[in-house]
């Protein structure tokens, strides 16, 4: 450095600080109007109609989304009980017998490219497979494509809570003569089990804000879900049409169930998060 | 004793077959949509279906030239926008900020991350577009607000998330004693995070915006919502674009019908889904070496 007043370097490292504080308050000022929009508009549509009616026909005052919660309460709970176990295994394979080898990395590798992949070709994906061969979209098709998303998010936070697990829990249950499974299923799942639900529920609010994919598999309906095999009505799809149709009072019943899907999805992160440090400390 | 023996197979096997399902899922989905892509490949050249700007279904004409351009400027846009401020803000939070500051950055980003995508789309409508139509008037270009910059400016909020904290993630990996090093030297912060931290983690920082890149480029329902969707080459931001995702989703309902239109539409997804994948593999080929130098 030729340079010797320090001056300036000074103010280049003030000015550097101030900026990217700056860029910093900007991300948490659009999180702040995001959330700002959603709970005015939205509050203003919930009523008790909302959460106990089906929809209206367009243009008719009123109506609710009770099929659409109902429809998507089910098709995310079969798409946790679908993608969480073998998510799950994937997970405990990676952590506790894969961990340094060369196929784990390339399995590794490959969740986590399965992670990115845009949830509109998982759709596409399954409508070729569930939706193109029977001719109808149905609740099931939904749920499968959900769980697929989920897989890679589960085998990833399952993989990364096992790790923590100390090596000296596992190796004394090995010395006392347990089997592997045995220990995996008792003393690493036991360790590591807030950790896991954290990652459950992580992944379920991944699912449950999805819309891209249920375009194609379970697709809408007016009606209540009566049938897996049948196009559910759920919440996600239901603002999307709602919010490009040209009715004020569907336009608001959007913005109302925004707020429901927003605040479940924020609810779940939070609670995971404090699972996450709980499991940490 | 054998029992015991047995079960411990068997979980051994299934745990196998679970990973083995999640680790061809990715190729079976590449496979899938190839096979259903082949009738359209069959009839056209792939070189003519990308560079033909002519999109009539119903003549059977599927050109995806004006889809391709729509996707790439959209995400371009999005990061000119995102990346300089979100380099800006992940260095203000691994460098200046204090820890409790920095923890509490992380629920912000979480949060941030978990807003399902037709909630921007719909923040999209209400706010951003409005706001980027009375900005074009100004200019004095007519347009309705459904344009490639509304795209844009949604895209851009979305892949924050992504990009901060994996550079948070990135600059943190460097190691305290290579900054304390610097700065006993008696050098500003500024002076060691450039000499030292973002040296050290240029390729880290790169394979952020790369996925980033990757987030904006397969995003469907927010950026449909508000980029116009009209299949033209757009002249300039203030013209509506029409992605390669939005095109997927909104010929859902036809696509059984017209003939080819549903292989037209594999095809699509599938470029989609190379062009992704790609930039995940250097993306995570980047992060993984960087985990192994530490």
């Amino acid at each position: 450095m030729i340079e010797r007043n320090a001056a300036p370097r000074k103010i280049v490292d003030l000015l550097v600080k101030v900026l990217s504080s700056f860029a910093a308050l900007i991300g948490i000022f659009f999180l702040g109007w995001i959330l700002l929009v959603v709970v005015q508009k939205g509050s203003a549509a919930i009523n008790w109609e909302f959460f106990t009616a089906l929809p209206a026909p367009p243009g008719i005052e009123g109506g609710g989304v009770a099929n659409a919660l109902v429809g998507t309460l089910i098709i995310t709970i079969i798409a946790t009980v679908l993608g969480v176990p073998i998510g799950a295994l994937a997970g405990v394979y990676l952590s506790e017998f894969g961990r340094s080898t060369r196929f784990g990395a390339l399995v590794r590798f490959n969740i986590n490219v399965l992670m990115g992949v845009p949830s509109i070709i998982v759709g596409l994906f399954v409508y070729t497979m569930l939706v193109k061969p029977v001719q109808h979209f149905s609740g099931y098709a939904g749920a499968v494509s959900l769980a697929i998303i989920m897989l890679p998010v589960v085998a990833r936070t399952t993989e990364d809570m096992l790790t923590l697990v100390p090596n000296a829990l596992r190796e004394s249950a090995l010395a006392l003569g347990a089997p592997r499974w045995k220990v995996t299923l008792n003393v690493v799942f036991r360790a590591a089990k807030s950790g896991m639900i954290t990652g459950t529920l992580l992944a379920v609010a991944r699912i449950s804000g999805e819309t891209a994919p249920l375009l194609f598999t379970a697709l809408n309906s007016p009606f209540w879900p009566e049938s897996l095999a049948q196009p559910m009505a759920n919440l996600t799809v239901t603002i999307f049409n709602y919010a490009m149709s040209p009715f004020a009072v569907w336009q608001q019943i959007a913005w109302g169930a925004s707020l429901i899907i927003m605040a479940a999805v924020l609810a779940l992160n939070l609670l995971a998060r404090v699972g996450m440090s709980g499991g940490r400390k | 004793m054998k029992r015991r023996m047995a079960k411990d197979t068997l979980t051994g096997w299934s745990m196998k077959a679970a990973v083995l399902f999640a680790n061809l899922l990715v190729f079976l989905v590449a496979l899938g949509l190839l096979y259903k892509a082949r009738p359209i490949l069959a009839s056209k050249s792939l070189g003519h279906l990308l560079t033909s700007s002519s999109w009539h279904p119903l003549k059977g004409e599927f050109g995806f030239y004006p889809f391709i351009v729509g996707t790439v400027e959209a995400t371009l846009l999005s990061m000119v926008l995102a990346v300089p401020m979100c380099l800006l803000a992940a260095i203000y939070l691994a460098e200046y900020a204090p820890r409790r500051l920095r923890e509490s950055a992380h629920i912000v980003i979480d949060l941030m991350a978990g807003i399902p995508s037709v909630i921007y789309g719909l923040f999209g409508i209400i706010v951003v577009v409005p706001i980027v139509r009375e900005i074009g008037l100004a200019l004095g270009k007519q347009n309705t607000g459904y344009t490639l910059l509304s795209g844009g400016v949604i895209l851009a909020i979305m892949v924050a998330p992504v990009i901060i904290s994996v550079t948070m993630e990135v600059l943190r990996s460097v190691p305290a004693e290579a900054r304390e090093t610097a700065l006993a030297l008696g050098i500003t912060r500024w002076a060691a995070i450039k000499h030292v931290v973002l040296r050290h983690s240029m390729h880290g920082v790169l394979s952020a915006i790369v996925l980033g890149f990757a987030r904006a480029f397969g995003e469907t329902i927010a950026v449909m919502m508000v980029i116009g969707n009209v299949a033209r080459i757009p002249r300039s931001v203030f013209d509506p674009a029409y992605p390669l995702p939005a095109l997927i989703a909104n010929n859902y309902g036809e696509m059984m019908s017209v003939p080819l239109y549903d292989s037209a539409l594999m095809l699509a997804a599938l470029i989609l889904l190379l062009v992704v994948g790609g930039f995940h593999l250097v993306a995570h080929v980047i992060l993984y070496r960087i985990e192994k130098r530490w």
